[in-house]
């Protein structure tokens, strides 16, 4: 019997020994995580909805398919959004061609949207910028109000490299949005 | 940078009038007050424009089906890696070849019954006697030593 009181790794315990009632293991960790990857996907791929939606769907496709990649003496949440942020990673460097002809269509776009914008900047477009690790620790950071310790797991690397991080995403994205109010 | 982690803390919690003259003179070794005020004020922008954006529901995503396969089914489906297999039978060929052949039990019998004569003071004498096709030994005078 699943109850609500199970912790996140109890349930995937359950998905992993063929032990008490798989699917409603599954929609409890379906309920708990989707709106958060759809948001996480949403933002690292620049605010496109469907592609955000078909990440999320292959990400618990993943843990249906292999949940025994999951270490359950390891915390689910990090490791739920390690999974997520290499896919975007993977999905990045492949489309490395498409996303340089992104970037120009974006700095295109920007030219033209200088002269009408009046006050301030537009955050989206100073975040579509960042670099995949930078844009990863603002949104974990910022978005999902994770500590560093958190991060350092999710991103499977030391705190004081976390915070490195987070000080060179902060510069960079200053910087455009510095280019963006000029 | 070799401070970056605390510098990075230093801008997400306080203005830069709000350290202590210890922290300002270790900010201002890795950046200008400026700067630092401009870095503040993203990381504030920032976090704004995170709250203020409307949660995204996933209702229209489908919650995965697990399948249930039947016991049978899973054995019949079942692909043995041909890796594994060879080695497998790699294994099992050295250990048949390390493992020497059993000593069959009446051989051991033969060895705990030797005696080994280690030392003898005289010469063994030794009438032998002729009957059908048996060898009989005498030991006569002589000692032998165990």
């Amino acid at each position: 019997m699943i109850e609500k009181g199970y912790s996140d790794e109890m349930l995937v315990k359950v998905l992993q020994q063929d032990v008490g009632d798989k699917q409603k293991a599954m929609n409890e960790l379906f309920g708990r995580y989707s709106n958060k990857m759809l948001e996480f996907f949403y933002y690292s791929f620049n605010r496109d909805r469907e592609k955000a939606k078909d990440f999320t769907q292959d990400l618990f496709l993943k843990l249906v398919e292999k949940p025994s990649a999951f270490d359950i003496n390891k915390s689910f949440k990090s490791w739920f959004y390690s999974v997520a942020s290499n896919m975007y990673k993977n999905e990045y460097r492949k489309n490395t061609t498409e996303n340089k002809y992104n970037e120009f269509v974006i700095h295109d776009s920007k030219s033209s949207l200088e002269t009408s914008r009046v006050d301030g900047f537009d955050m989206n477009e100073a975040l579509a910028y960042l670099k995949p690790s930078h844009k990863n620790s603002i949104i974990l950071r910022y978005k999902f109000k994770m500590s560093i310790k958190e991060m350092g797991e999710v991103l499977e690397c030391p705190e004081g490299t976390v915070r490195s991080q987070l000080f060179y995403a902060t510069k960079e994205l200053s910087k455009y949005i510095k280019k963006e109010e000029l | 940078m070799k401070n970056d982690y605390s510098l990075h803390e230093l801008i997400e919690k306080y203005d830069f009038s709000e350290l202590t003259k210890e922290q300002q003179q270790f900010v201002l070794t890795e950046v200008s007050s400026d700067e630092y005020a401009e870095f503040r004020n993203t990381i504030l922008e920032t976090a704004a424009y995170f709250d203020e954006q409307p949660v995204l529901m996933a209702e229209d995503l489908i919650v995965p089906e697990l399948k249930t396969e039947n016991v049978l089914i899973k054995m019949v489906n079942y692909k043995l890696p041909v890796y594994k297999v060879a080695a497998a039978m790699i294994v099992v060929f050295f250990i048949n070849n390390l493992i020497p052949e059993e000593i069959s039990t009446n051989v051991q019998v033969a060895e705990t019954q030797n005696e080994f004569i280690i030392d003898t003071d005289t010469f063994l004498t030794y009438n032998r006697y002729s009957s059908k096709n048996s060898i009989k030994y005498d030991e006569g005078l002589s000692k032998v030593y165990y």
